[in-house]
């Protein structure tokens, strides 16, 4: 118990920390702005509480926000991410449910389902985010490109920092 | 009572989302007023810190390319002196002139973080109020313009950069002195779009845009860029016009903050216009 919570620590320092220093610099145009801190919520633990999540992801966004200069932009969209994680995670749960110890990672779950589960929960984090973002411009257009083409962005750095942590487990 | 309690409890889930949702969304609309600005950090000490840690560490790879700034800079400055000049007339004798007073302070401060891919887009300078820096001080690099100062703590400052919503300048066509207003379109980090420019003024692809003086931020005559596009709307009095920045915002580094010792004269002066008496 203790292992993970120092664990899930360790995991939102670091990677709101690439988000910061590294991910936000990756400069691909203005369509290409991926949003890779959303891992942090994408893999935590299926049993935490749902309270739990929605206030992990609000202070997650809140911090990214700090140093983005986006006030409250961020933390909105990661709370509609916890809002509609477990929802996600209901609807696509394999036949006999989540086994106890199990994680939502590739190492867990597989490639297929992971990346499955990723994709929605951070595509309808990105088109809350952009809504907001472009908001005034009223233009749907831009939206949805945004939307897609910096969620493929995120969606890929999301399975290469799986694919990097891979370790194959050990079947009883 | 009861009912309510268990209502509550049964989808406590749903009102702790709109509880936090309102949170941020408050954060995010009350932000929007630019000049009533709590929010932004960055200004503040601790993530100032962080961030001028990050950049020390980042300005080695990047040495080489920020000389070469600093010596085009020198080079134009150069240029300008006194003694380069050689005196036509030679019955004038220098004198010290007491007639012009200065204007136009520089502060030279250092970005220490700007984002270019958001809507809304802004830059953390390393100087604050020690060192003289006021809100809505003008912020200039290799002659051209980046955008004014909103926020300032002791030791840091924030600033709108030019691709920013908030961010509107007038500014004129160096050929002509037909002069409009530059706005940044959200799209494309290096073009802005000028309007106000009447169809009958000769504009051509290449023309210089410069900073007109108008406002009390930027003295006149700063670079702001280069017209790379004229469209022409049928029906309209106006050119649509595409003006290519000179500066270029992923690279920004040696700043200088311009202040503008009349600024405060100027403004009170044109509030005047705007109340009704």
């Amino acid at each position: 118990m203790i292992n993970i919570i120092l664990k899930n620590i360790i995991r939102f320092v670091l990677f709101i920390f690439i988000q910061i220093f590294i991910v936000r610099h990756i400069d691909l145009g203005t369509y290409f702005t991926p949003q890779y801190y959303i891992i942090f919520l994408l893999l935590l633990p299926f049993e935490t509480p749902d309270w739990l999540l929605i206030i992990l992801g609000f202070i997650c966004g809140y911090t990214v926000d700090i140093f983005n200069y986006t006030p409250g932009l961020n933390a909105s969209a990661c709370v509609f991410a916890a809002f509609v994680r477990p929802r996600i995670l209901k609807l696509i749960a394999p036949r006999d449910g989540y086994e106890n110890g199990m994680f939502p990672e590739i190492s867990h779950m597989g490639f297929l389902w992971f990346t499955y589960y990723s994709s929605i929960i951070i595509f309808l984090h990105h088109c809350w985010f952009f809504t907001l973002e472009i908001f005034r411009f009223t233009n749907v257009i831009q939206i949805l490109l945004k939307t897609f083409a910096s969620g493929i962005c995120t969606l890929i750095l999301v399975i290469i920092s799986q694919a990097l942590a891979y370790k194959p487990l050990n079947k009883r | 009572m009861r009912n309510l309690r268990n209502f509550l409890i049964k989808y406590y889930f749903f009102f702790l989302f709109l509880f936090l949702q309102l949170i941020s969304l408050s954060i995010l609309v009350s932000n929007n007023n630019f000049h009533q600005n709590k929010f932004l950090k960055s200004s503040g000490n601790i993530t100032g810190y962080v961030l001028e840690k990050k950049n020390n560490i980042e300005q080695y790879f990047l040495l080489k390319k920020i000389n070469e700034d600093l010596i085009k800079e020198n080079e134009y400055l150069k240029n300008k002196l006194i003694e380069n000049y050689y005196p036509e007339d030679t019955s004038l004798v220098p004198i010290y002139d007491t007639l012009k007073k200065q204007q136009y302070y520089y502060i030279a401060a250092k970005v220490i973080s700007n984002t270019v891919n958001t809507q809304d887009n802004y830059l953390t300078l390393n100087k604050g109020s020690i060192a003289g820096i006021k809100p809505d001080m003008g912020i200039i690099w290799n002659e051209a313009i980046v955008g004014f100062i909103k926020d300032v703590s002791e030791h840091y400052s924030t600033a709108i950069s030019v691709l920013n919503k908030n961010f509107v300048l007038s500014v004129k066509l160096k050929s002509t002195n037909d002069h409009g207003l530059i706005k940044w379109e959200g799209k494309d980090k290096t073009i802005v779009s000028l309007t106000g420019i009447t169809a009958d003024v000769p504009v051509k692809v290449g023309d210089t845009v410069i900073t007109r003086g108008a406002s009390a931020r930027f003295p006149e005559g700063k670079l702001v860029g280069i017209v790379s596009e004229i469209k022409q709307n049928p029906g309209s009095m106006y050119h649509i016009i595409n003006v290519k920045l000179f500066t270029n915002f992923s690279s920004v580094y040696n700043v200088y903050v311009i202040d503008n010792r009349y600024a405060e004269e100027q403004l009170k002066l044109e509030e005047k216009l705007n109340s009704p008496e």
